[in-house]
């Protein structure tokens, strides 16, 4: 399990990584998102709000969600650690992506861009 | 037709052509809204494109459509209303991608050993699935592209947009995979309707999350079966449908030895299956133009029984994706059990039309050898085997669904819809969601079924 604090810091570390990436930029260009992160063993929860390719995080749940990313505190760490490939079958079965295909579809692509670029690294 | 050799004679409300999901759906909406329902089956069995047998110990084999996913509403809440249960389609393990004659193992729906690679697909899919979001669902010819869209094929798209050899590969097995055609083939405007048909790319090559993401107990073709049973005698198989008149006064439909006089009547069928009916008077030309251009996609699905999954002990998913095999894709299709291990593989689009005529145990060769490489020894040596040729079904005449190539959609995509006299049409290619899918099958059922209640005096 993972605590909040190092949760927030891999999140932090993980955003970190997503501003340095022009391919990541390009593909969230366009995208405006409120997304909802929740750990389902811990109760820590986190607010990402992607505006233009502008990606801010806050600890605690948006008023309103766009999407809601939930999953154990393990399985979302070892993703915003880049750990752990975010389209593996695990993950796509461990993590449950509520929200609307669209914002899905772009979550999705933003999160292997993050992970196959850490990859290359 | 000479009155002399009518045998059977029925009177109804609506008559619907085809006892397939669409043509079942309908019926059901009409017989729940207290109308009179009959329906004409060609084929001796309903389901159409659902096809369930059952192996030597009772394990039901879909020979036809079986998943269902995320977002597949309608087919979803049938089955409830039908009883019918569902389990994940088995996703755990490495899948095996072969690609320019390397093999690699990898783990979810894109394959990921070369992360380059892998970076420029999942850019080119977010590209595509943005283009999509821009077609109008219920009008695609009305896109702002349109015109430039359907003008031209996937293929030409692909070679002026994607540069690495390995992520046209990937975009050609794509293709494959959905449409069992090849990109050549395909009208990119129909290809990004039909992708925002299902809300993305990433949910029709999905697994889990996606459409392959769960099946039914009892097969598939259980939900048709279940319906046409409650339907009872309003049922009529082996009845292929010849001739099709219309009045003032209604239609009349003649089946061999079987007529059925109704007000309105649904054809519950693919397009170009819609052009072997005679008409009379004749369909309105752009109808019957748009007939003679909707063909069907080329597949053979071939499955394999072993006495367990031995795969699974490897760390395999069993799922491979190979550009170098006439048997490109496969999954594990076995029961949650895992008793017996089936695998389940394709040969879709050019592999389709080589193979479909071929000799069987020619063919059974070529799937074993296959599956040998892919798996080792003991998936050459099957305890049961079954294979389903689509096109070579009249009935059918291919499969997954009929598609749009270039200029279909911009010409005549509003006559896919717009009934003609007192024909409506149904079927899974008229439908907006879930286009080439049960789901859109069951959703045409559903619109074609109201319209015709709406019009029903």
């Amino acid at each position: 399990m993972a605590t909040p604090d190092e949760l927030r810091a891999a999140l932090d570390d993980y955003i970190a990584e997503a501003r340095k990436i022009a391919r990541v930029q390009k593909a969230l260009h366009g995208w405006h998102c409120v997304i909802a992160i929740e750990a389902i063993d811990n109760a820590a929860s986190f607010t990402l709000t992607i505006k233009g390719a502008e990606v801010a995080v806050a600890t605690g749940s948006p008023a309103t969600a766009d999407v809601i990313l939930r999953g154990t505190s393990e399985d979302l760490a070892n993703i915003f650690w880049c750990d752990a490939n975010p389209a593996s079958n695990y993950m796509q079965g461990a993590i449950k992506i509520l929200g609307s295909p669209d914002d899905s579809m772009r979550l999705d692509a933003m999160a292997l861009m993050i992970y196959l670029e850490t990859q290359q690294a | 037709m000479d009155p002399a050799d009518i045998i059977e004679e029925h009177v109804a409300d609506v008559a619907i052509i085809g006892a397939g999901l669409a043509g079942l759906m309908a019926a059901r909406v009409i017989a729940a809204a207290g109308r009179s329902v009959v329906v004409l089956e060609a084929r001796g069995r309903v389901g159409g494109k659902t096809y369930t047998r059952l192996a030597a110990d009772g394990t039901p084999i879909d020979l036809g459509g079986q998943w269902i996913g995320p977002t597949q509403d309608h087919i979803e809440a049938l089955a409830l209303d039908l009883g019918l249960k569902t389990f994940p389609t088995y996703d755990t393990g490495e899948n095996i991608e072969i690609r320019q004659g390397e093999r690699h193992q990898y783990t979810g729906a894109i394959p990921t050993a070369d992360p380059q690679v892998a970076m420029a697909t999942v850019e080119m899919l977010l590209e595509l699935n943005l283009m999509a979001q821009q077609v109008p669902l219920a009008t695609p010819w009305t896109a702002h592209d349109a015109a430039s869209w359907d003008a031209q094929t996937v293929q030409h798209w692909m070679e002026s947009h994607v540069q690495d050899s390995a992520v046209r590969i990937l975009l050609t097995q794509v293709v494959r995979a959905v449409f069992s055609v090849e990109p050549r083939d395909l009208s990119l405007l129909h290809f990004l309707f039909y992708v925002h048909s299902a809300g993305n790319l990433n949910q029709l090559v999905s697994v889990t999350r996606g459409a392959q993401e769960r099946r039914f107990y009892e097969g598939a073709q259980t939900l048709a079966n279940r319906i046409a049973d409650a339907l009872g005698d309003r049922v009529l198989l082996d009845a292929p449908v010849r001739m099709i008149s219309q009045d003032d006064m209604g239609v009349r439909i003649d089946a061999g030895d079987t007529l059925v006089t109704a007000q309105r009547a649904i054809l519950a069928m693919a397009p170009t299956l819609a052009g072997r009916i005679r008409y009379h008077p004749p369909l309105p030309a752009r109808r019957d133009q748009l007939t003679q251009r909707m063909p069907m996609g080329t597949v053979i699905k071939v499955q394999c029984l072993y006495p367990t999954a031995f795969w699974r002990a490897a760390g395999l998913s069993g799922q491979v994706l190979s550009d170098e095999d006439a048997l490109g894709l496969t999954f594990d299709n076995s029961p949650p059990s895992g008793q017996p291990g089936i695998l389940l593989g394709f040969m879709e689009g050019d592999a389709g039309r080589q193979w479909s005529d071929s000799d069987p145990a020619t063919r059974r060769a070529l799937v074993l050898t296959t599956l040998e490489k892919f798996f080792g020894p003991a998936a050459a040596i099957p305890t049961e085997y079954f294979e389903q040729i689509w096109a070579r079904e009249e009935f059918s005449r291919g499969g997954y669904a009929g598609f749009m190539p270039p200029g279909v959609w911009t010409s005549f995509g509003a006559d896919l819809l717009t009934p003609c006299g007192r024909l409506h049409w149904a079927g899974t290619e008229t439908s907006p969601i879930w286009n080439g899918y049960m789901e859109g099958a069951i959703r045409s059922g559903e619109r074609a079924a109201d319209e015709v209640l709406a019009a029903l005096t």
